[in-house]
């Protein structure tokens, strides 16, 4: 078992120099011969375990790298769709909240969670597409036109997720990771639903759905310094002609190229990094429909592991969970659903059992999640505990289609900046920006401020905050 | 758009004569633009007769000129055309935007995710359409290495592979290259070629072209033509044309003729490729593809079903409900070119087992059937792909039934519902027997959801006899179906009559010919485009609504074939017609909200900086990081700009002289080598000087030796032979060795016989003899006998005859072998050995000490002593 950390590592200097003079050929026996060996130093095994944090790579108190380097920072967002019944999901309490009914599963993880009610979108036009640019963005959403059946809109900027991508851009290989459990079903609204993390208007960053396509991006190939060299060479001259053409389109052009640009270089940042040492033995399946119904339990639990080992290996500092969409179809087979959840939201009657069970079912969801990145140590701590993860939806009720009273959740203790076991109520309806910006300081995201026009807040709740 | 859902607001607008409805609809598409907004808010009045000329239409203006990104289907399709791989693996998924992929292609981007996707895929194809050398050689139609004898990186013969790379860009970026693209791509073929061979030079120079923008993304952006005003080049629009009907980039008949000039400025040339391409199979995939899209096809796929209800829904029932629906499109638009609104009406099915069971045909029904007469079934409506994909999992749905005929086969607006609307239909008074239709009744008794409801839900009626899966039934909920419905005032039952009713709606033509330009030019038209639209379906209705015929009229129209300035930003509806203040980096100006872009600011725009003395991009510096490549007597150099003048070039820096055709000491003549050239050569290309040479196992044994012999007199300039190689770089898989010219050295044909004279232990018989220290006496002896100096050999041998080398210029030393021994172990007259590689080496050394460049022997031994001959730069010793 390799003692290599798990952590992002340059390539040792002598691979680093890029196509000097005279430097080895990749073919023939011989030279494979050498990278086989190379591999070995930089990657270890391939079947080594992931591991966290060993107490011998620690400084002696068990809060830094015993280089000296800071434990990571990471910032998160957990998503679902339809809302909650709200008459089933504030807790009771404030320091050391009891959970609601719909809280109920995530009762042993009550002092690494704060709950945040009574909030409310202030920027709220329509039912879904408002609250989930409003959470992530902290404004309206940009609306592309009205056509056909409904609004056609996206994100007006960059998403929260995004934002904390800027602020630790460089310390992992992946600058931020994007996972999808429940599939899309939607319409063409635009990007606003399908997607959550975007990089500004109609730039979505696609959330990956199949697990093992998501553990061979992180985990399944070796560091390759011999292809890696000539790949940044093509990477370079795409960049060249990707600033030639900049030069002929519009503005409005010239933000998708740019956007190109930050791509390449956000590819360019892995390939100089090795995850060798974070490879895992299991691949995991794929999930298909069985017998009509959607493996929701499966999936997330897959997706939970990879995020919780990518975490663990600082293979990325920030990530997004797509756990069901904005008006999600999702269907609920485990807790007797027959259709898709938004359905179900418009024509269960009250007090809608089934809806409430599906909402305490996605809580279930959300826990295995956060227990994993719990029984995860780092440090003399968890991973969880270096974690702030915004956990929310689009809107309170998929019944009224309410956004007054907004559920919102923020996990994780921050490395200590979260107090955790919090609930917090709004005693003036706040808006929801208050929360998320909290959760962004959680992080260590020290921005002033969070949203724009009637979503702006640059107050944080300082009673979730030590 | 402010107009149309306020006027669908008005009761006489949702209930009135179908004039006023149909009226109303067709506005939906039209954005009030400045003064148009005013007219259209007052509007109501004139339009109630259905007299279009009543409200003036804008007047057309062209889309902004934008990059289109390749959605999927098109990436794979060009990456065949160009390699001829066909991708399997995984790619950016499509954007879907009003409808249609094209036209979310027209905004996006690359997120990181994608971008790697991308590159995994250009390298994926690129390694699969280059498996091997061999495969290089192939595709460049020469050999990628030049001669074999060449140092690295003058060994990769760029100029083999130059005309290769030039041809490839063209095709993949769909244009010809500019100044200096060429350059670039040759540069990376040479720097990736000089660390690692032609095969991964090959590979990463196709996987760069697949990378870069102008394969990402169609960049058409048009010529200026007027004030605001671009047209479609030839080559644009070939690629316009290509990608719209074949989903796939220009093939070599229109490439031709987008070459010759003979396509933007005629029309019959236009129409003709447009025939022809029509016939395609890549064309009808294309169309399949918009016909998939136009009607949500592939929600097939992903839709629930409660399987406990619907056992049988399997993944090849889905299927076939599909195929139908594609069988259906295919007979009546590809197949026949047959008036489109059949597709509405058709009584045909194309069936397999499952579907043949659901429709309740007689078991074995398989393919071309008649649907069953009494089920009211017919057109798209009456078909379970469609009644299903709208339908919920475990009941139907009136409303998204209708909304599908509403918005897609109508184009009609259904306003959002507003935020806060309470969406369950369970009041107080919930009958547990009512039937859905009776449920959907409060959508239109409460105000709040009847102005957008009554636009869905009594189309939706039509389908309540077919269940969630499309099956037939009698039943809903214990009552009997009543599946009447209303659609803009025209009464009827079933989905046959429904189908009926949608193919005399007067907006049928104009939504068909919006919903074909919206793929067509990858946009949603705006209030500017309404004109077109109206125009295109006059153009369909007058062709006998065939869709050919509007396929060539959106090709011939001025939307798909001109473009206005590029936009500066997306704007809103709201803001449409507005003005706003802009700049650049030259100035300041103005700009307009049109057809949902700010566009046309009015600020000069930006050039290119030239050396001209002038800041033409406006950063404030002049000329500023201006360089141009040129040419000297010593090799390629930069010349650079300043103050509007480009200095002198400056080539590379005075060098030795190297057999490159430059003239690198400057001293006038070109590849005037001195006698004796050091040379590195890499394993790969040695061996390429004979076959038996493995350099990874026995570098300088005599194979490998007559490989650098070989290399050398390939070299040119007058170079002769080499010396056994003088040292190896294992780590880096090299040897340095050097070549001999004709002031060092004179070749000498001899044979055995004669060398026999001057040594009698060397004659020809055995390899062993002729590579012996008495063979190497005899040459030394030879050439020492022709006045020649020393000499050393055989570079050749055939029969008796043998190759010497006289080297004219080297001195003699008699050194021990106990100073050949410190220098390398094993070269030894007592316990080693007094010829081969090691005693090559310490000579080389030994004459290095001596201020020579190297040398050979042992020419002579005797006493413990060798005697060796050094060679300089060809003028003695240094």
């Amino acid at each position: 078992m390799s003692t290599t950390p798990p952590r992002f590592r340059p390539l040792p200097a002598h691979l680093d120099g890029p196509r000097a003079p005279g430097g080895a050929r990749p073919h023939g026996a011989r030279t494979l011969d050498r990278r086989t060996v190379l591999r070995g130093m930089l990657g270890g095994a391939a079947a080594t375990i992931a591991l966290p944090a060993l107490d011998a790579m620690l400084n002696p108190h068990g809060e830094a790298w015993a280089d000296g380097g800071a434990l990571p920072d990471r910032f998160g967002v957990w998503f679902w769709g339809n809302g909650v019944r709200p008459d089933r999901w504030v807790p009771s309490g404030t320091t050391g909240w009891t959970p609601s009914d719909a809280l109920a599963p995530l009762a042993a993880l009550v002092p690494f969670m704060s709950v945040v009610s009574g909030c409310e979108v202030k920027t709220a036009t329509h039912p879904h597409h408002s609250g989930m640019t409003a959470v992530m963005t902290g404004q309206r959403y940009h609306q592309l036109g009205t056509t056909r059946d409904t609004i056609v809109t996206t994100f007006a900027a960059q998403s929260v997720d995004q934002l904390a991508a800027d602020w630790m851009t460089g310390l992992a290989p992946f600058r931020s990771l994007e996972l999808g459990v429940t599939r899309f079903r939607g319409t063409d609204e635009g990007s606003t639903f399908e997607h959550l993390s975007h990089n500004g208007p109609n730039s979505p960053n696609p959330a990956e759905y199949e697990p093992s396509r998501l553990y061979d991006r992180l985990f399944g190939l070796p560091a390759d310094p011999q292809r890696d060299l000539v790949r940044q060479s093509v990477l370079d001259s795409v960049q060249g002609q990707v600033r030639l053409l900049e030069r002929r389109v519009g503005a409005a052009d010239r933000v998708r190229l740019e956007q190109h640009l930050e791509s390449v270089r956000a590819l360019e940042l892995r390939l100089g990094a090795s995850a060798g040492s974070c490879t895992f033995s299991d691949r995991p399946g794929s999930f298909p429909d069985r017998d009509g119904r959607e493996q929701i339990t499966e999936r997330n639990a897959a997706m939970s592991e990879l995020l919780t080992l990518a975490l663990a290996c600082d293979l990325s500092r920030v990530f997004s969970v797509l756990f069901s969409t904005a008006g999600s179809g999702a269907v609920f087979w485990e807790v007797g659903a027959t259709e898709g959840l938004h359905g179900t939201c418009h024509t269960e009657a009250l007090p809608q059992p089934i809806v409430h069970a599906a909402t305490t079912q996605t809580m279930g969801y959300l826990a295995h999640l956060l227990q994993r990145l719990a029984d995860t140590p780092e440090g003399t701590g968890s991973v969880l505990d270096r974690c702030s993860i915004l956990c929310t939806t689009e809107l309170t009720d998929g019944y009224t289609h309410s956004n007054a009273d907004f559920p919102l959740l923020i996990a994780g203790k921050g490395g200590g900046r979260l107090r955790g076991g919090v609930h917090y109520r709004s005693p003036s309806a706040q808006s929801v920006s208050d929360a998320v910006l909290t959760a962004l300081r959680g992080a260590g995201v020290d921005l002033p401020s969070f949203g724009a026009d009637a979503g702006l807040s640059s107050s944080p709740i300082s009673a979730l905050l030590t | 758009m402010r107009a149309a859902p306020l006027r669908l607001l008005l009761p006489l607008a949702l209930l009135g004569a179908l004039a006023g409805c149909g009226e109303a609809l067709r506005g939906a598409g039209k954005g009030p633009g400045g003064a148009d907004g005013e007219e259209g808010a007052d509007g109501g009045e004139g339009g109630v007769d259905g007299a279009d000329g009543a409200e003036p239409l804008a007047p057309f203006a062209p889309l902004p000129a934008t990059l289109h990104r390749l959605t999927d289907a098109q990436w794979r399709a060009a990456a065949l055309d160009l390699t001829g791989v066909a991708w399997t693996g995984p790619l950016p998924g499509d954007y879907a935007l009003h409808g249609y992929a094209s036209v979310g292609a027209a905004t996006l981007s690359l997120s990181p995710l994608e971008l790697e996707q991308v590159e995994a895929a250009a390298w994926g194809v690129s390694e699969a359409a280059l498996p091997d050398l061999a495969a290089v050689e192939a595709a460049l139609g020469c050999a990628p290495i030049t001669a074999p004898g060449a140092a690295p990186p003058a060994a990769l013969d760029v100029g083999c592979a130059t005309p290769w790379l030039v041809a490839r860009a063209t095709q993949a970026w769909r244009r010809p290259l500019v100044d200096g693209e060429d350059d670039a791509l040759v540069a990376l073929y040479a720097e990736v070629g000089a660390e690692a061979g032609p095969l991964l030079a090959a590979r990463a120079a196709l996987a760069s072209l697949l990378l870069a923008p102008d394969f990402l993304f169609r960049v058409d952006l048009g010529q200026p033509a007027a004030p605001g005003l671009r047209r479609y080049s030839d080559a644009e629009l070939a690629s316009r044309l290509s990608f719209f009907l074949t989903d796939g980039p220009p093939d070599a008949a229109l490439a031709a003729a987008a070459e010759a000039g003979a396509l933007a400025g005629d029309d019959a040339a236009l129409l003709e490729h447009t025939r022809r391409l029509l016939e395609t199979p890549a064309a009808e995939a294309a169309l399949r593809r918009w016909f998939a899209q136009t009607v949500d096809l592939d929600r097939v796929d992903t839709m629930d079903k409660d399987p406990t209800l619907f056992p049988m829904l399997d993944d090849s029932l889905r299927a076939e409900m599909k195929e139908e629906l594609q069988a259906i499109f295919a007979d009546v638009v590809l197949e026949r070119d047959a008036d489109l609104r059949e597709l509405l009406t058709t009584e045909r099915t194309y069936v397999g087992p499952g579907l043949a069971a659901l429709y309740g045909l007689p078991a074995g029904t398989l393919g071309w059937a008649d649907l069953p007469p009494d089920q009211r079934r017919g057109g798209l409506l009456g078909r379970a792909g469609l009644l299903a994909a709208q339908a919920a999992a475990d009941r139907t749905s009136p409303t998204h039934r209708g909304r599908l005929v509403r918005t897609r086969l109508l184009c009609g607006t259904v306003p959002a519902p507003p935020a806060g609307v309470v969406a369950s239909l369970d009041g107080e008074a919930a009958d547990p027997d009512q039937t859905l239709r009776e449920r959907l009744g409060q959508h239109v008794d409460d105000p709040a959801c009847a102005p957008c409801h009554t636009m869905m839900d009594p189309i939706g009626f039509a389908l309540e006899a077919y269940d969630p899966i499309g099956a037939w039934r009698s039943l809903d909920n214990g009552q009997p179906v009543d599946d009447s419905f209303e659609l803009d005032g025209v009464p009827g039952v079933g989905a046959l009559e429904l189908g009926a009713a949608v193919a005399a709606h007067p907006d049928l033509s104009a939504c068909v010919a919006r919903n074909l330009l919206r793929q067509g030019v990858g946009f949603r038209e705006g209030a500017h485009q309404e004109v077109e639209v109206l125009a295109l379906a006059a153009d369909l209705e007058s062709a006998g609504q065939r869709l050919r015929a509007l396929v060539e009229a959106v090709v011939l129209s001025e939307a798909f074939r001109t473009a206005s300035e590029p936009a500066s930003a997306a704007c809103t509806e709201d803001e449409d017609g507005q003005s706003r203040a802009c700049e650049t980096a030259c100035g300041a100006g103005v700009e307009v909200c049109r057809d949902l872009w700010w566009t046309g600011c009015t600020a000069p725009a930006p050039g290119l900086e030239l050396c001209d003395g002038e800041d033409n991009d406006c950063d404030g510096e002049i000329d500023e990081e201006l360089v141009r490549s040129c040419a000297t007597t010593r090799g390629d150099g930069l010349a650079t700009c300043a103050e509007g003048a480009w200095s002198a070039c400056a080539g590379p820096p005075l060098g030795d002289e190297a057999c490159d055709g430059l003239d690198n000491d400057e001293d006038g003549v070109i590849d005037d080598v001195p006698g004796v050239m050091p040379l590195t050569i890499s394993f790969d290309e040695l061996v390429l000087g004979h076959a038996s040479c493995d350099p990874w196992t026995d570098p300088l044994g005599p194979a490998c030796y007559a490989a650098a012999n070989r290399l050398c007199a390939a070299e040119g300039c007058g170079l002769v032979t080499g010396l056994t190689p003088a040292g190896v770089d294992l780590l880096h898989e090299r040897v340095s060795l050097h070549c001999l010219g004709p002031a060092a050295v004179s070749v000498v044909s001899t044979t055995y016989s004669a060398l026999a004279t001057q040594h009698g232990g060397c004659h020809g018989g055995t390899a062993a003899a002729r590579l012996g220290p008495d063979c190497n006496a005899a040459m030394s002896r030879s050439c020492a006998a022709w006045g020649l100096g020393t000499g050393f050999g055989p570079l050749e041998n055939s029969g008796d005859v043998a190759i010497v080398a006289c080297t004219t210029g080297a001195e003699v030393f008699r050194v021990p072998y106990v100073e050949l021994a410190l220098i390398e172990p094993g070269c030894d007259d007592v316990n080693g050995e007094r010829m081969g590689s090691r005693c090559n080496y310490a000579i080389h050394r030994a004459c290095i000490d001596r201020g020579f460049t190297t040398g050979h022997g042992p020419i002579e031994n005797y006493m413990g002593d060798a005697w060796i001959a050094c060679i300089g730069d060809g003028e003695g010793a240094l």
